[in-house]
């Protein structure tokens, strides 16, 4: 679309010393280098070493080999539930969550300003409240005075106070619905900003190239023009999915019945926090991380080669 | 697929009720409602209220005076004994009768003279007699107040933060009159007693008092303030006019400047208070907490009474203005009573009104009407006491009361007949079933449409609480005039009901914090009042500044350069924070000056400490599974290897170390223990048949008989509780699976462990056929007797719907404290127990031939440890010590029940100094009795596996309808491996160690 200009610095680059430059440069970088490298990149490398030792906080570390991965895959009943509910999430909660944070945006956008910063306010103030879900365990309570459960019970449609959260028939589902609710977070707000900066003349270019309705435009400028923002909004999505715990943890309890709530991230705080088993913990971040980058890259393969 | 729908369903239900919230019909009841009075027999019994005594007495006031001594009684209970020309009540209930002369008939004002008896710390409670019945419901039970003043100065921290003295009781001789404990009758209570010789007769329900006499005296005439002001100048009272004198509520920082000072109080949580937030609340300080001004919430229920002193350098007329803060009852207003010397000095003084505003005030027009508060101070000391009362609230209050508890009694009824959930389209025939009901509540929209018209002011317009009438009202006329329909109004008709009760308790609550009394020349202007925004801007930078350089999360200890260093970890609030440091000042130090300790204010774990090599040396209060889990991984100091450990154990009840034992050594003390007593509802209980050959309620003894109790009652639409709490954080896991539910509590009192070896515990005896049995018994009371298995509890059971319930001990307290109406109509008793028997299964008989009953339990609480970390374990072991001691456990305790009030009591392991605190003495023996029965269950490596376990079973036979046995089975497998994984890798720790 846009047409590559070749930047004068960079045509000019050649004929400045190298080291000369890249030392300053580095060195305004570093305040933000320093905090990424102590609480990003060493965290993530010392959680990989920590994978191949023993380590349960108090004494001395023991290289343990791939004991720990060894045990994540043969040993622990615990660890397929946790895939199977992570992927759960993230292939049903996921797309959903991405697809009703671009429709809605794009939606909304179509109206006057006013009403456009109301709604997009009103989308917008699940993921403000933050801890905003605890109404939902209030709504879903097992005493037969709970919202639902005494709605139920007066139409007459239950006869006994249904326990949402420990029945794991409705645990999950609720969750799912929860984090739905939830998930018009970030990337909503990202997609509205990224339509308003869709070229208005590439609209007019359209009608007059022939494109007859709404659909059309969408599909055939408006996520063109958008992808960058979209893949953004995907990742954020699928992070959120992907890091799905206190939700499931307060909603239906620590661990869940039956492990029917419980993700790898849930997983993870009960190995490290409860058991004290760091070494097996941050071998199933270390799991965690892994299927966080395959599936960004996917994503990033899926979204991007169209071009 | 069914499942989806089903929670779809109830979503799009939801979400009509989220757009429709305003929609009349059936709005659903929240657990969370705050629910207030009710009972099964209103208060009013046989005698009638004083209202209707004083109409039925029309008569004049006595013109003679009468003394009893209380030596004289002529009848008495062995639990009361003359003593000191006087009457000794002990803590046991009892009776006295004295004969009693009268020269006139006419009203008298009732007093009593008595004074505090040491042990025990609430209120004396009795009752009044006369001729045997009692005159008037308020004369079942009225209250004589116990005194308290303050004992010695205010305490600091290191860094000057203040905080209140110690309280202690004053044991002198007090004259109190005969008042209405609810405070509905604002006057002192007069009795008509005709001439000639009359009985009277003193019930004391188990609070010591020493009584010395009974007061009949002429009632005093009280004038209007402009009668008395009138009269004041015919004696010559002159209009004082030097300079303002200032009271400061907290008391007075220093004598020598200001002498007037606080004197005394009836309640010893009433003390000095800090506000950081205004710098008119003198003294005012941007850096450290100072005590400035004296009330709050825990000055706010009737009666409650603060005493200064004002020395006046002349006599006359003062003017008073007050620095306050009332808000707390939001667009409503806070009344207190002003006596002088002892004496309302004009009608007005009965009832001062504090209106409400969001921030400080000073104001001196308090009088109905807008009046200026005047006084008559002599020369010389004075006393003033502000005493709360209801005001003008009184009688509304009283027929609030009233109305809440038939529309309680009410409900009840009706839920007897149509339960929980009632079918809409089944006629239930309520009216015919309750035949009075239609007259009931015609009677009740009645008087609630009298009581609407007295709130609303001319223009018709009506205040919150009429509102709340109305509301009601409007209810009943819909349940009256579809009287087959009635059963569909059922949750309208108790949230407008709950939020009657919630608003009772709240106009009752009386609240007011006083910085200040200022008794100035009515002529001059007032020097002290509140501040102006310049000085609130400039104190706000101060403070903003402050911020910065203060560390409110330590406070550093007061030894010498050479003292050892100790620091100690707590995750408490600042307030108890606050509190443990001033022991520690104030105590410890004392006696151990080679010793200084540091206490910081922290959410980090141990674990994160011992991570960062950064650990305290001893931590006060950290979950049952903590020492375990610490020292198997070596973490912990061995207390058993100090020589004194054995008499420091004997401080709890036998085997309370249990969990904190691993591998021979003992790694916590103690510092919490709780455990499950049950709670019932007498006048419930009587009115379906569950008491004894006397008629008195009796509380199940056994499983089968609770029961039989559950079936009774739930075949009148209630239902009985037992204690189960759902896994939802890390740290309920980390409390011990007792303090969860009371299956451990059923195995132990069949003799069967949790475990599957007593000794040396390799897992769990989940497989074993009893533990199996047992747990199957503990589901069927779930899924065969569909007990709730979540409600709340304290709601449900001061409305009755919940009579019989399981609960923790500390749950006592909140009752008492919290649900005032329900007083006497509800006990504490032991938990079931299961019958021994011997191998054959015949039961085992006591001497007396009654069935053996083993109702023990399984405990849980909290401990204290020493970490291996620590420089200095001896001295940290001298402060455990300290700190578990019966004094400083009993000394913190009631400095916390100062600031949280009652409910908030402290459950310390310490026998000695739990029992200690003020029970009462039956409930005290039952506590006692119950506590020894409680044997806790070890912990072992990877003990919350056990919860988990016995929660994940547990909800698989619930909701999935699966066998119990199996379930025991599947999840006590997992448990085991987990357990066993444990034990195995620390095994070889062990084994390194020991080489």
């Amino acid at each position: 679309m846009s047409t590559k200009v070749k930047s004068p610095l960079r045509k000019s680059k050649v004929s400045f010393n190298q080291d000369a430059i890249n030392g300053p440069f580095i060195m305004l970088l570093m305040p933000f280098l320093i905090l990424f490298l102590t609480f990003t990149i060493i965290p993530i490398g010392y959680s990989v070493v920590m994978s191949f030792f023993d380590y349960d906080v108090v004494n001395t570390p023991t290289f343990s080999g791939l004991s720990n991965y060894m045990k994540m895959f043969i040993n622990d009943y615990e660890f397929p539930i946790a895939v199977g509910n992570t992927l759960k999430f993230a292939l049903v909660t996921g797309p959903i969550s991405f697809a009703l944070a671009f429709l809605l945006a794009w939606m909304i956008n179509e109206f006057g300003p006013k009403t456009r910063s109301l709604l997009s306010f009103l989308f917008y103030s699940p993921a403000l409240v933050g801890n905003g879900y605890f109404i939902w365990q209030i709504m879903f309570s097992g005493d037969s005075y709970g919202y639902v459960n005494s709605l139920l019970l007066s139409m007459g449609i239950i006869t006994d106070a249904i326990q949402w959260f420990r029945d794991p028939n409705y645990a999950f589902t609720i969750v799912m619905i929860v984090q739905l609710w939830m998930s018009m977070g970030i990337s909503f707000l990202a997609n509205i900003a990224g339509l308003n900066n869709v070229d208005e003349a590439m609209y007019e270019a359209g009608a007059i190239d022939g494109i007859r309705n709404r659909w059309a435009e969408l599909w055939y400028i408006t996520i063109p023009s958008m992808k960058s923002i979209l893949l953004f909004s995907a990742v954020m999505q699928v992070q959120a999915t992907f890091s799905i715990s206190s939700v499931a943890t307060t909603l239906t309890g620590f661990p869940s019945v039956n492990h029917s709530t419980e993700t790898i991230l849930t997983h993870i705080t009960d190995v490290g926090t409860i058991r004290f088993d760091m070494g097996y913990a941050s071998a199933l971040s270390v799991f965690l991380f892994a299927m966080m980058m395959i599936v960004r890259l996917g994503l990033g393969r899926l979204l991007i080669s169209k071009d | 697929m069914r499942r989806f729908g089903m929670v779809l369903c109830a979503l799009a239900l939801l979400c009509q009720m989220l757009v429709f919230p305003v929609a009349a019909e059936p709005v659903a009841d929240t657990a969370t409602d705050t629910v207030g009075t009710i009972a099964a027999d209103s208060a009013t019994s046989e005698s009638g209220n004083y209202e209707q005594y004083v109409q039925n007495n029309p008569g004049e006031s006595a013109s003679a005076v009468v003394e009893v001594n209380a030596a004289t009684a002529v009848q008495k209970d062995a639990t009361v004994t003359v003593k000191d020309n006087g009457l000794l009540f002990s803590n046991q209930t009892g009776k006295a009768t004295w004969n009693v002369e009268i020269p006139a008939t006419g009203w008298y004002a009732v007093a009593f003279t008595y004074s505090g008896v040491e042990g025990g710390s609430s209120d004396m409670e009795l009752g009044l007699e006369i001729d045997g019945k009692y005159p008037y419901s308020e004369a079942e039970r009225f209250v004589l107040p116990r005194i308290w003043v303050d004992d010695g100065d205010t305490r600091q921290d290191s860094n000057g933060n203040q905080f209140a003295p110690e309280q202690k009781e004053d044991y002198s001789i007090q004259k109190k009159p005969l008042r209405d404990v609810n405070g509905f009758v604002s006057d002192d209570l007069c009795v008509y007693l005709t001439a000639g010789s009359h009985t009277v007769t003193l019930n004391s329900f188990g609070e010591a008092i020493m009584l010395y006499s009974i007061h009949f005296d002429v009632p005093q005439v009280i004038l209007s303030l402009e009668d008395q002001l009138k009269k004041w100048e015919a004696e010559g009272v002159t209009y004082y006019d030097g300079d303002e004198l200032v009271v400061e509520g907290e008391g007075t920082a220093d004598p020598a400047i200001n002498p007037n000072d606080i004197v005394s109080k009836t309640d010893r949580s009433v003390i000095g208070q800090s506000d950081n937030s205004n710098p008119g609340v003198i003294p005012s300080n941007a850096y450290i907490r100072q005590l400035n001004f004296i009330g709050g919430a825990n000055w706010s229920m009737t009666d409650e009474a603060i005493t200064w002193k004002v020395v006046a350098p002349k006599a006359g007329i003062y003017k008073v203005g007050f620095h306050f803060r009332q808000n707390y009852l939001v667009n409503a207003t806070s009344y207190r009573s002003l006596k002088v010397n002892g004496v309302h000095q004009y009608k007005e003084q009965a009832a001062l009104a504090f209106y409400y505003k969001n921030n400080w005030q000073f104001n001196d027009k308090l009088l109905t009407g807008g009046e200026t508060v005047l006084v008559y101070l002599k020369e010389g000391e004075n006393t003033v006491t502000l005493t709360v009362t209801l005001g003008e609230m009184d009688a509304f209050s009283a027929k609030m009361e009233n109305i809440t508890l038939r529309l309680g009694d009410m409900y009840r009824e009706i839920i007897a007949i149509i339960g929980e959930t009632p079918d809409a389209n089944r006629r239930y025939e309520l009216f015919k079933r309750i035949p009075d009901l239609e007259e009931r509540m015609t009677q009740l929209h009645a008087e609630m449409e009298a009581m609407i018209e007295e709130r609303s002011d001319a223009k018709g317009n009506i205040d919150d609480i009429a509102a709340l009438l109305q509301k009601m009202n409007v209810v009943l006329e819909k349940m009256l005039k579809k009287q087959y329909q009635a059963q569909n109004y059922k949750s309208n008709y108790y949230d407008c009901y709950s939020s009657l009760s919630a608003q009772l308790q709240e106009m009752k609550n009386m609240a007011l914090d006083l910085d200040c009394m200022v008794f100035a020349a009515p002529e001059k202007e007032y020097v002290r009042t509140t501040s102006n925004f310049g000085k609130k801007f400039v104190f706000g930078v101060e403070r903003f500044i402050a911020s910065f350089m203060l560390d409110y999360n330590t406070a550093a200890g007061v030894g010498g350069e050479n003292a050892t260093p100790l620091t100690i970890w707590v995750n408490w609030s600042r307030d108890q924070t606050l509190v443990l440091n001033s022991l520690i000042n104030g105590h410890f130090s004392a006696e151990n000056p080679d010793v200084s300790v540091t206490v910081r204010m922290t959410n980090a774990s141990l674990l994160q400490g011992i991570m960062s090599n950064n650990a305290p040396d001893c931590s006060l209060s950290d979950s049952r599974t903590t020492p375990v889990n610490l020292a198997m991984r070596g973490a912990l100091v061995d207390l058993s290897k100090f020589e004194d450990y054995d008499e420091v154990s004997k401080w709890f009840v036998k085997g309370a170390d249990a969990p904190y034992r691993y591998n021979g050594g003992v790694y916590g003390l103690p510092s919490t223990q709780q455990f499950y007593m049950m709670f019932y509802r007498t006048d419930i209980f009587e009115q379906y048949g569950l008491v004894d050959e006397n008629g008195v309620a009796k509380p199940p003894k056994t499983w089968d008989e609770f029961i039989e109790y559950a079936s009774i009652l739930m075949l009148n639409n209630m239902e009985v509780g037992l204690p189960y709490t759902e896994l939802t954080d890390i740290g309920q896991v980390n409390g011990g699976v007792a303090s969860l539910n009371i299956f451990p509590t059923l195995l132990l009192q069949e003799g069967l462990s949790l475990y599957n070896d007593k000794d040396n515990p390799t897992g769990t005896s989940f497989a074993e056929v009893d533990t199996m049995r047992v747990f199957q018994e503990w589901t069927d009371y779930y899924t065969k007797y569909n007990l709730p298995k979540t409600y709340s509890f304290f709601n449900r059971f001061r409305i009755g719907l919940v009579p019989m319930a399981i609960q923790a001990y500390g749950q006592y307290s909140a009752l008492s404290a919290a649900a005032p109406e329900i007083k006497g109509r509800w006990e504490m008793a032991e938990i079931p127990g299961t019958p021994v028997v011997d191998e054959n299964g015949t039961p085992v008989l006591d001497a007396n031939g009654n069935q053996v009953i083993n109702n023990n339990q399984a405990g849980f609480g909290s401990a204290c440890m020493i970490l291996e970390q620590s420089e200095n374990p001896e001295a940290a072991w001298r402060l455990l010590k300290w700190w578990m001691r019966a004094d400083t456990q009993r000394r913190y305790a009631l400095d916390i029940e100062s600031i949280l009030g009652v409910a908030g009591r402290y459950s310390s392991a310490n026998v000695e100094a739990t029992t200690g605190l003020d029970w009462g003495k039956s409930a005290s023996d039952i506590l006692l009795s119950q506590w020894n029965k409680v044997e806790e269950i070890e912990e072992i490596p990877g003990g919350y596996y056990v919860s988990r376990a016995v929660d994940q079973a547990f909800w698989n036979v619930l909701t999935m309808s699966e066998n119990p046995k199996d379930m025991m089975k599947k999840w006590g497998e997992v448990a085991d491996v987990e357990i066993q994984t444990k034990i195995n890798q620390y095994k070889d720790d062990r084994k390194e160690d020991k080489e």
